[in-house]
């Protein structure tokens, strides 16, 4: 096993397979910054230049773009508020946040550090699970898989308000995105709901116009209102402000460990993705908090809430590997594509990935490993003209922001029914920060509900009421009550202290 | 009595529910049972929503969120008046793209938001103008090969 390590590194090496993987890295770097252009469509649109690469040079190349989008997606989203990778969102509520007071530079360091610590223990999880993770991921049915939805929708949903109506709006908010997710034709009989006779509906709500629109029209909006830059009267953190973030990831270290195991224990699960192991790090880090007054710094700038879901984005890559190579199972739409690759280049997925072509397998946690660690020193270097961006005064930020919010959305299906979704979404947006609705139980809701739906239908139509009482399903019922109760268990706890304190 | 725009919030909600759970009504049970399964509680806790809208709720334990809050140094009548005009400026940016496309619409829209709203200076303005058309074309049409449709005017005059 260890001479194949050694051969997968040799390989990677290899100067053509190095060059093909630094091209993958540039092109992932931009397609990571721009809003709307996805990890996944790049994937496909890379995959005819592979028919006549090597197996490690075509890894190297497409592993090597696909791996670097979240880490370069957390950048815009931190700067601009603008997701720039539908994995990346959940680091909007704190890096912008950040931004706007002027610690541009320490949520970036935090980001990037986070990614890369992310990216290596994914990467590590993909060498050391192989052998160990197929009889954990062959325990988790549809049962199980419709409770890990319910259960990251009831973490986030009550912990992203105070107090009994902040836990109402939470859960309104996740019931409203789980209700957008019946958009478009039902997964049973392929029936149209709420498609207004329009055909762009059919297959539901496109995720990146509603990310864009939700999360970037708001901020456009506030940025407007202010007429400042983005970092406002606050001096931009320089250099020191990067330390102070890359410190910030060492201070809270078993937080990203934890984060980054989050995530890639979603990305081994088929059909779950980076969309919600972002929000899920995210709930984690929320739930992290010490008490009530703690868990209130979430969303108003603090870094935990950057460290989160920057390590589980990246994380999950290794994760999301593990299935594929091992079982030929993809476990998010841009494996799906990953697995063209490896036909394409004449490999089949399963055991032999792990028997005769272990090396190839090695390669790819080489290159998870090495593209992460160019990207990242790449952006050290030039964080501080990137930071500078969030000093641009709004009048000539906001034209090129909404440039870049409508090409975006039109990226998805290059219809202007997106544009439509992402303004109705930007509306939405705008309402639910005015009236302090969260938003993030709605973006995971939306998320989740296509796999909701689908494994609740399996469940019942094959089991009944009885995967009801399946042992793993009755641990993920238990953990989402104490989810739901835990603010009020901590509250309570916070409050027996003081009194104690006070006697 | 006069409902809080917070309050009409919650009703446009609860309106949203009710319509979608009437709209199951005459779908199969494979179709209707999901949205049947959300749209309860959905309608439920909207109902529960606005019920504590009426009644008003302290700032301590109804106005904390983990999210960002929008400004509030700024006075709020001009407040209300730049927030109006921002979003005439996307609805016309929408507006340009339906009725021109984007090849001119981004031109024009950012030459008309620099010299129009922000009262730029003649050269900067012509320069990032210049610039956000090089992004546009150079990147999404060039590179990325994504399709572009003409504006609906094109269209009908051709």
């Amino acid at each position: 096993m260890l001479e194949a390590l050694l051969q997968g590194l040799v390989a990677v090496l290899q100067w053509n397979a190095l060059s093909f993987m630094l091209i993958g890295v540039v092109v992932g770097f931009w397609v990571g910054l721009l809003p709307g252009l996805g990890g996944a469509t790049t994937l496909a649109l890379l995959l005819p230049f592979v028919y006549n690469m090597a197996p490690v040079q075509a890894f190297a190349f497409l592993l090597g773009m696909h791996s670097v989008t979240a880490t370069t997606g957390d950048i815009t989203s931190i700067l601009f508020g603008i997701p720039g990778e539908g994995t990346t969102a959940a680091s909007i509520l704190d890096g912008h946040a950040m931004a706007k007071k002027g610690e541009a530079g320490r949520a970036l360091g935090a980001s990037l550090m986070s990614s890369l610590i992310g990216a290596l223990v994914g990467a590590l999880a993909l060498a050391l699970a192989i052998p160990v993770v197929r009889p954990l991921v062959l325990t988790f049915g549809s049962p199980e898989l419709f409770m890990v939805a319910i259960l990251g929708i009831a973490s986030i949903a009550s912990l992203s308000g105070r107090g009994p109506r902040g836990m109402v709006r939470g859960f309104l908010a996740g019931c409203l995105g789980l209700f957008f997710s019946a958009v478009g034709s039902d997964p049973q009989a392929a029936n149209l709901r709420y498609t207004f006779g329009t055909l762009y509906l059919w297959e539901g709500l496109g995720l990146v116009p509603v990310l864009v629109g939700f999360f970037a029209i708001p901020e456009i909006v506030d940025l407007a209102v202010r007429g400042t830059s983005i970092a406002g009267k606050a001096s931009v953190g320089r250099i020191s402000g990067v330390l102070e973030g890359v410190k910030d990831v060492f201070r809270h270290f078993w937080l990203t460990i934890r984060c980054s195991l989050v995530g890639t224990w979603i990305g081994v699960l088929p059909g779950l993705g980076g969309a919600v192991a972002q929000w899920m790090a995210y709930a984690h880090a929320v739930q992290s908090a010490k008490d009530a007054t703690d868990r209130e710094r979430f969303g108003k700038g603090d870094v935990r809430g950057v460290i989160g879901p920057g390590a589980a984005n990246n994380s999950k890559e290794g994760g999301d590997l593990i299935p594929t190579v091992a079982f030929g199972v993809p476990g998010s739409s841009s494996m799906a594509i990953l697995l063209g690759g490896f036909f394409l280049v004449g490999l089949v997925p399963g055991p032999d990935m792990l028997t005769k072509h272990l090396s190839v397998t090695f390669s790819m946690v080489w290159t998870i490993i090495l593209a992460n660690i160019i990207t990242v020193a790449a952006s050290f270097a030039f964080l501080n003209r990137l930071a500078g961006l969030t000093a641009i005064r709004a009048s000539l930020l906001i034209p090129f922001l909404l440039l870049l919010v409508f090409l975006g959305a039109y990226t998805n299906n290059n219809n202007i029914g997106d544009l439509v979704v992402m303004l109705s979404f930007g509306m939405l947006g705008y309402f639910m920060v005015r009236y302090r609705w969260p938003r993030a139980p709605l973006v995971l809701g939306l998320v989740l509900g296509d796999i909701a739906e689908r494994y609740l239908w399996i469940s019942t139509a094959r089991y009944g009421t009885s995967w009801l009482g399946r042992p793993a399903v009755l641990i993920l019922i238990f953990l989402t009550v104490l989810a739901a109760a835990s603010p009020f268990i901590q509250e309570r706890r916070s409050r027996r202290k003081e009194a104690l304190r006070a006697a | 009595m006069r409902l809080k725009p917070e309050a009409l919030f919650s009703l446009a909600i609860i309106g949203a529910a009710a319509w979608a759970l009437l709209a199951t009504l005459d779908w199969p049970i494979n179709t209707a049972l999901y949205p049947r399964v959300i749209g309860v509680p959905l309608l439920l806790l909207a109902v529960v929503e606005f019920v504590l809208s009426l009644k008003g709720v302290p700032a301590e334990t109804g106005q904390q969120t983990m999210d960002f809050a929008l400004s509030v140094d700024v006075e709020p009548r001009v407040a209300v008046q730049r927030t109006i005009t921002i979003f005439v400026w996307i609805g016309g940016f929408f507006l340009a793209i339906v009725l021109l496309g984007f090849a001119v619409s981004i031109p024009l829209f950012v030459f008309a938001y620099l010299k129009g709203q922000a009262k730029e200076r003649w050269l900067l303005t012509l320069v990032l103008v210049g610039l956000a058309w090089f992004i546009f074309d150079a990147l999404f049409v060039d590179l990325l090969h994504l399709p572009f449709s003409q504006g609906l005017l094109f269209r009908l005059l051709r």
